[in-house]
């Protein structure tokens, strides 16, 4: 961008004008005035569409999207795990903006690597899963060191139960049992029996199946379902788990039959198990049978019910489980201090490689910018130093000064970081105890802990509105950018590792697929300028510029006309007094000579006849007297 | 009975009715209120607004600069002009009459001549004129969006792009508009500034005015002075002698007053004659100031060096 300078008025002070105006003869004073320039002839439009030139010339593809292209390739190269420098934060793309951005005054921020951010966390998730060993259903099952592990609470199904049947009382309605989920072909809820032998024994007298009639208590959520979805949180028990499945909303009475059909899973995956089943071309005879039994036993109305019944359990049990981990959050302390322990840990870990990879950072850019400076612009330049030899030694006196105060810097920055990392594992790790959909909710704010803390950040900077919302539109697109990555992570990787080397560039697909990603992203969104942050700019400098301008055509015609009224007022009172002194002695019959001469010098008019010997010699060579 | 009854309830019923109708009313206008207010906020309308508003207010600002300026400037190049119409006049009076009478009188002492013309100064407004200012750029070239024109297309436009493109084009707008604001304070600076530049400029021609003035009134003053003083001599030297009308009067016999008087009237001359052949704006006309006669005395003491070289 060109300097100010180049919009600049000329500078008009009050001495100059004063001192030009001095030098000439009281008679050429109005001549001087019109001449002098207050402003410069430059038309304001012309100065607005240099301004507007100014900014239409950047546009360089090259620069804006090739080559942080490239060096997202390199990041993914540089990123493959055996090099280890991905988890210490240095990249391609980080060390080449840091050497061309190096100078002496500033310091360089340090920004998030999404990816590698994404990358932790995931890990730092899968380090919070709970493992409680396998599923076992029955108390006398259980393994003899942990004999409280087991998941069917047998009294509270029985208790269920009982409480059903309490409900009805009709005796006729103790005998016959209606399920809570089968709709009939009439849309009557299904009969069913109670279990008995001499029923049972009567049923096959007439050729009907006992079972398709026996009712049994099933758990909406099976079991194994909920063990299974629920065993990852480290802040409950399998005790918490059985409690929770024990809850009246995951019972309800339906049929042996479909009990029996259903098995381990929940409704929703039975739908989805028949789904899949129907979709299919061909069929085993094993899956046919279990295809017909389930369109035979299930209608649309009871998957209606059953699915709303699935729902209302889990909203049940999620709701029971998560009162019992904040409640175990509070009371418990050992658990928290477990989990900022382990937090500590992790981001203690990550301030090593940190700290490395920015001292790496530190010392390569501060030794390139010094190369760099001695091959463009050769090895005295800027150093005052006159041999080559001192030069150089200033020069890495230089360097190595700058590493040393510079190297406290990175500590803090480190070291904020890592309180920073904290705070996210620790936070992460609580919401890990958590489970179902608050467990969701509650991920967003860790997965987005950096950009939140970055939008802070922006937020409270002194940047206009615009740029605000621009910087914060960038931040959220490349941080979704990186997780739609992640999403397509196993459909990418598996692709890849089909290719020969595929298991080494894995690690580097990635990071290029992502980093690629968010820079085309960020590109895309600069050149569509949604906040018309780019006219903004311009719009200040526009304002700066005029501005500049305008005072000081104001200050140079202030100057102009406080010298020009002072030399006009000087030369007026110099006038009268020897004019008047002049016409006194006219009056006064006195020598006129004097105020004549005085007059003359006044108007800086040369007189040749100096003295009145002078003319008197004149008079006396009888030459023509020429007033010229 | 029952009609009155009946004509009150339906009096009472109406009167409900026109209220919940006016409820009704004031209720939508609130809404459509309201909904403009989002919409215009969504559309960048309210932005649009604003440029619009800004627009008409620096071009009423240019124009009454403009004509304020307009007036002044005339009215201060008009004075000029009728300043140096009155200094043309003192030119000619200096060579028609003063000159004249001086020749006249200082011939009965000693041949003189005054050499030249007054210079007759032209006035030209132009070179007090400033250049042309650029006025306001034109609607077309600053509004990038004009949501007076209503169209279908453009509307539909808004909603599917989530009001960003028509938000954008109105925020345009207006950073355009606030440009050309400071570009047109900058006009508004320079026509200031010229205006004061031409106050100077007239005052400064005043002065020159009375230099005039005054001392064509003292040479007058001092011819009369040396008139009277030649006549005297001519009586005195008349007694003397018999021939008193074929000579000149003999400079050495009058009295040395009389001779400072002429050479006093001699150099003033000198002084008139230059204001007489001097323009006071234009570039013509030059003063034979010190600079260039020390310059010649220079060059003639260099060319004497020379030939005494040669």
């Amino acid at each position: 961008m060109a300097t100010k300078d180049e919009y600049a008025q000329p500078v008009l002070g009050t001495e100059q004008v004063l001192n030009e105006l001095q030098d000439c003869s009281p008679l050429q004073v109005s001549k001087r005035l019109i001449n002098m320039e207050l402003h410069d002839r430059r038309d304001s439009l012309e100065v607005m569409a240099k301004i507007y030139d100014e900014f239409d010339q950047g546009g360089n593809v090259t620069v804006e999207l090739v080559k942080p292209l490239l060096l997202n390739m390199c990041d993914g190269l540089l990123s493959i795990k055996k090099l280890g420098l991905k988890k210490r934060g240095i990249t391609a793309t980080r060390l080449v903006n840091e050497i061309n951005s190096f100078d002496y005054f500033n310091s360089a921020e340090t920004k998030k690597d999404q990816y590698l951010e994404k990358q932790r966390l995931d890990a730092d998730t899968a380090s919070h899963r709970d493992d409680k060993g396998s599923y076992t259903r029955n108390k006398k099952d259980a393994a003899a060191d942990t004999p409280d592990n087991y998941m069917e609470d047998v009294g509270k199904k029985t208790n269920y139960t009982k409480a059903y049947f309490a409900s009805q009382h009709d005796k006729q309605e103790k005998l016959t049992v209606y399920s809570e989920l089968e709709i009939n072909g009439m849309g009557e809820r299904k009969q069913l029996r109670r279990n008995s032998k001499e029923y049972k024994a009567r049923l096959e007298a007439k050729g009907l199946n006992g079972v398709e009639r026996t009712y049994n208590a099933d758990h909406n959520l099976p079991l194994k379902h909920l063990f299974d979805e629920y065993k990852g949180s480290k802040a409950l028990s399998v005790g918490d788990l059985r409690d929770a499945a024990g809850s009246v909303d995951n019972f309800d009475i339906i049929s042996q039959k479909l009990n029996k059909i259903k098995l381990d899973s929940s409704w929703t995956e039975l739908k989805q198990k028949r789904d899949t089943l129907k979709a299919k071309p061909k069929l085993s005879s094993a899956e046919k049978q279990t295809l017909a039994s389930l369109e035979t036993h299930v209608n649309d109305a009871t998957w209606n019910k059953a699915l709303a019944r699935e729902t209302e359990a889990r909203t049940a049990v999620e709701a029971h489980l998560n009162m019992k981990v904040a409640t175990k959050l509070t009371s418990d302390s050992k658990l928290v201090k477990g989990a900022a322990t382990d937090a500590g840990k992790k981001a203690k870990d990550e301030l090593i490689d940190a700290g490395v990879g920015e001292l790496v950072i530190l010392v390569v850019k501060t030794v390139s910018f010094e190369l760099k400076d001695m091959f463009q612009n050769g090895i005295t330049h800027g150093t005052d130093c006159s041999s080559s030899l001192e030069a150089f030694s200033f020069r890495m006196k230089r360097a190595l000064k700058y590493i040393t105060t510079n190297l406290l810097n990175i500590g803090l920055g480190s070291f904020k970081d890592a309180a920073a990392n904290f705070v996210k594992y620790l936070l992460n790790a609580i919401v890990d105890m958590f489970v179902g959909i608050l467990k969701k909710a509650l991920k967003v704010i860790t997965e987005g802990f950096n950009a939140i803390l970055a939008s802070i950040k922006i937020l409270m900077g002194e940047s206009s509105p615009a740029e605000k919302a621009d910087a914060i539109t960038k931040l959220l697109a490349t941080t979704v950018v990186t997780y739609i990555g992640f999403a397509f992570e196993e459909s990418v990787l598996g692709f890849i590792n089909k290719l020969p080397f595929g298991d080494v560039l894995s690690d580097a697909v990635m990071v290029m697929f992502t980093g690629i990603a968010s820079t085309v992203v960020v590109w895309l969104l600069d050149k569509m300028d949604l906040f018309s942050v780019k006219d903004e700019k311009r719009a200040a400098r526009v304002k700066e510029i005029f501005d500049m301008r305008i005072l000081q055509i104001k200050e140079n015609t202030d100057a102009f006309e406080t010298a020009a009224l002072q030399t006009l007022a000087n030369n007026k009172l110099q006038f009268r007094q020897i004019a008047d002194s002049m016409s006194m002695a006219i009056d006064d019959d006195k020598n006129v000579n004097g105020s004549v001469y005085a007059m003359a010098d006044f108007m800086k008019i040369e007189l040749e006849i100096k003295t009145t010997d002078d003319f008197m010699t004149l008079l006396g060579s009888q030459e023509r007297l020429v007033v010229g | 009975m029952f009609g009155r009854l009946g004509s009150w309830a339906s009096s009472k019923i109406s009167s409900v009715v026109d209220k919940v109708v006016d409820v009704a009313k004031k209720i939508t206008n609130k809404v459509i209120e309201k909904g403009s207010k989002c919409w215009n906020g969504f559309t960048g309308k309210t932005t649009f607004d604003k440029a619009e508003q800004l627009y008409q207010e620096i071009t009423d600002r240019y124009d009454k600069k403009k004509r304020e300026y307009d007036k002044a400037s005339g009215q201060l190049i008009a004075d000029i002009d009728s300043r140096v119409s009155s200094i043309n006049s003192f030119k000619q009076d200096i060579y028609q009459v003063q000159f004249k009478r001086f020749v006249s009188l200082a011939n009965r002492l000693h041949n003189v001549t005054v050499k030249g013309q007054p210079f007759e100064e032209l006035f030209d407004d132009a070179i007090l004129e400033a250049k042309t200012t650029a006025s306001v750029e034109h609607r077309e070239n600053l509004f990038l969006i004009d949501f007076n024109k209503f169209d279908l297309v453009r509307v539909a436009s808004y909603v599917l792009t989530l009001g960003f493109y028509s938000r954008k084009k109105a925020k345009q707008t207006l950073l355009k508009v606030e440009e050309e604001e400071v570009r047109i304070d900058e006009e508004i600076a320079k026509m200031k500034s010229h205006q004061r530049q031409l106050n100077v400029v007239a005052k400064s021609i005043d002065g020159v005015v009375e230099y005039f003035d005054v001392l064509i009134n003292n040479y007058s003053k001092l011819l009369d002075r040396f008139e009277y003083g030649i006549q005297s001599q001519r009586h005195k030297q008349m007694a003397q002698s018999d021939e008193i009308f074929a000579h000149k009067l003999d400079f050495r016999l009058i009295p040395i007053v009389h001779i400072e008087e002429f050479q006093a009237l001699f150099n003033l001359s000198i002084v008139l004659k230059q204001m007489a052949n001097l323009g006071y704006l234009s570039e013509s006309g030059k003063l034979n100031s010190k600079d260039s006669s020390q310059a010649k005395a220079l060059f003639e003491k260099v060319a004497s060096i020379q030939a005494i070289a040669a």
